[in-house]
C-alpha cells in the first residue's frame, strides 16, 4: 500500500533540511560530550536487533577524525548534496551545487510513495556500508541504550542542535570508548 | 577551426544539439554520425546505469549566474514573507485575540540553502533497461547512446521518477570517469549490478558461491566494472572506430538523489582503496 505524503509535510521536512545548509558546524571539546555506558547493557536477548541497534567503532581514531566520518556519512545517509566533510575533488562541484539540500528532496518524494520505514531502513544500510568502508568495527547494543544517543530518520527529521548532539556522542564512542561485545559484520 | 570546435564542446550542448543525443535502436543496419562521441556499453541484467558528463568550465559560469539571478528571486520573496510574518508577529505579540499565532520564522536563502538542480544532474544520462542495441544468448544487453563530447563518471544505479523521485543506488564514495570524443564509440565494458547485501541478507543465498564472502564483507559492492576487451563487438559497428574507454578512478561524488551510497568495487590496475580513500592505479593519485 503507498502512502501519500502530505504537502505540509514535505515542506516541513525541507524546511529542517534547509536549516542543516548552514555552515558545518563546530566540533566540541570531547571531554563536553556525554559518554554513554556501552559495557555489560546488552544481553543476549538483544542479539536479534543487532541489525538495527548497533554503534560503531575504529582503534587508534581521534575524536575529531570519528566526528568528520560520522559527520560524512549522516550526510550520505540523509542525502545532502554536499555532506560536510565532503573533500575537494578533481570536478567543479562547488559551484554547481543544488543547494545542501541536494538528494534531501528526492529521498523525502520516495518516502512519500514507500513510507518511512523503507527510508529508515536505507538510512541504516547506509550508515553501516559508510561507516564499513571508513575501518569502522559494527557492534550490537541494547534498543534503550541505543536510543540514548542515537535516531532513526523516516518521514520526520531530527532538529539539527539534537542531530549533532548526538552525533558528537557517536563519534565519542566511535573512538574514546573500549568497546564491549563481538565485533558483527558491516 | 579547431579551436571554434574546442569552443563549441567547452559550452556544451544547445537545446538543437541535444536533440541528437539519443540512444540507438536495434536495427538490421546502422548508421552513425561520427562528427558525435558515442559511449557503448554492456549490463547482463535490465538496470538502470547511470553516468554524468562533468560541465565544463563555461558551463559552470553559465550555471553560477542563473544560480545567482534565482537566489535573487528567493530572496525579494523571503523579504515579502518576512514582512508579513513579522507584522503578524508583532500582533499577536500586542493582543494573542488580535491575530492567530505566528508560525516558524521564514528562513533567509543564502546561496547553500538554495534549491537548484546540480549541473551534474542536468547532465545525467541512462543507458537502460530500454532502447537497447542488442541482446546475447546469454541475456547481456548492450546499449549504444550518443553523447556530448566529454568526460563521464559512472554514477550508479538509479531511476529517476517524473516528479524528481529517485530510487537505486550511487557509486558516490568511488567510482571511475572517462573521455568520451568525437569521432569514436567508447567502449565502457560490462557493468553489473547487485542487490545491496545489508538491506537484504537473503540475496546471499542466490548469489553466485564464488561472489558470495565479497558481497558479504563489501569487497565485492552493488556495481562492478569490466572494462571493455573481453567481449568482442557487434559486426554491425566494424566500420567504426570502437575504443576501449580509458578509465580513470574518480570521486568522491554528492548523492544527489538520495539513494543507497555505494562504491564501484575495486578493479585491477585502475582502480583500488585504502580504507575510503579512493586510489587511481594509472597515476597513484589519491582522492
Amino acid at each position: 500500500m503507498f502512502k501519500i505524503m502530505q504537502p505540509a509535510a514535505v515542506l516541513a521536512a525541507l524546511s529542517v533540511c534547509a536549516q542543516a545548509a548552514s555552515a558545518a558546524p563546530n566540533v566540541p571539546d570531547p571531554a563536553s560530550v556525554e559518554a554513554p555506558r556501552i559495557a555489560g547493557v546488552t544481553s543476549a536477548a538483544d542479539e536479534v536487533d543487532f541489525d538495527k541497534y548497533f554503534y560503531f567503532h575504529r582503534a587508534e581514531t581521534t575524536f575529531d577524525q570519528a566526528l568528520a566520518d560520522i559527520r560524512e556519512c549522516d550526510g550520505y545517509a540523509r542525502g545532502l548534496a554536499s555532506p560536510y566533510g565532503y573533500q575537494e575533488t578533481p570536478y567543479p562541484y562547488a559551484g554547481t551545487m543544488a543547494g545542501a539540500v541536494g538528494g534531501a528532496i528526492g529521498n523525502l518524494l520516495v518516502a512519500a510513495i514507500f513510507g518511512s520505514a523503507e527510508l529508515r531502513k536505507a538510512r541504516r544500510s547506509n550508515m553501516r556500508r559508510c561507516m564499513n568502508y571508513k575501518g569502522y568495527d559494527r557492534y550490537g547494543l541494547n534498543k534503550d541504550v541505543w536510543q540514548g544517543f542515537n535516531f532513526e530518520e523516516g518521514l520526520s527529521s531530527v532538529k539539527e542542535d539534537e542531530r549533532q548532539r548526538k552525533l558528537a556522542i557517536q563519534a565519542k564512542v566511535a573512538s574514546l570508548i573500549q568497546p564491549d561485545g563481538k565485533v558483527l559484520g558491516r | 577551426m579547431m579551436l571554434l570546435l574546442a569552443m563549441a564542446l567547452a559550452a556544451g550542448p544547445s537545446k538543437e544539439d541535444l536533440k541528437l543525443l539519443r540512444p540507438v535502436k536495434d536495427t538490421p543496419a546502422v548508421q552513425l554520425d561520427m562528427t558525435g562521441a558515442y559511449i557503448l556499453l554492456r549490463s547482463p541484467a535490465p538496470v538502470p546505469i547511470s553516468l554524468f558528463r562533468v560541465a565544463t568550465q563555461p558551463e559552470v559560469d553559465e550555471y553560477r549566474e542563473k544560480r545567482a539571478q534565482a537566489l535573487v528571486k528567493a530572496h525579494q520573496k523571503w523579504e515579502k514573507s518576512h514582512a508579513s510574518w513579522a507584522k503578524g508577529a508583532a500582533l499577536w505579540k500586542k493582543d494573542p485575540n488580535l491575530a492567530l499565532p505566528p508560525g516558524d520564522e521564514p528562513i533567509e536563502p543564502t546561496d547553500e540553502s538554495l534549491t537548484m538542480a546540480p549541473l551534474d544532474q542536468e547532465n545525467l544520462i541512462g543507458f537502460g533497461p530500454l532502447n537497447r542495441f542488442a541482446k546475447d544468448s546469454s541475456g547481456t544487453s548492450t546499449y549504444l547512446q550518443r553523447v556530448w563530447p566529454g568526460r563521464y563518471v559512472l554514477y550508479g544505479s538509479i531511476f529517476v521518477g517524473n516528479n524528481g523521485s529517485a530510487f537505486g543506488s550511487c557509486v558516490c564514495m568511488g567510482t571511475v570517469a572517462f573521455d568520451a570524443k568525437a569521432g569514436e564509440i567508447t567502449d565502457v565494458g560490462t557493468v553489473q549490478t547487485s542487490i545491496d547485501a545489508i538491506t537484504f541478507p537473503r540475496m546471499l543465498d542466490k548469489a553466485k558461491p564464488e561472489d558470495v564472502d565479497g558481497l558479504r564483507s563489501g569487497a565485492i559492492t552493488m556495481m562492478r566494472l569490466t572494462p571493455a576487451g573481453t567481449v568482442g563487438i557487434d559486426p554491425r559497428l566494424s566500420a567504426y572506430k570502437v575504443v576501449p574507454a580509458t578509465l580513470k578512478a574518480a570521486g568522491p561524488v554528492p548523492n544527489y538523489y538520495g539513494v543507497q551510497v555505494d562504491r564501484l568495487t575495486a578493479i585491477p590496475n585502475i582502480l583500488k582503496y585504502d580504507r575510503d580513500k579512493i586510489i587511481d592505479l594509472t597515476s597513484a593519485a589519491v582522492h
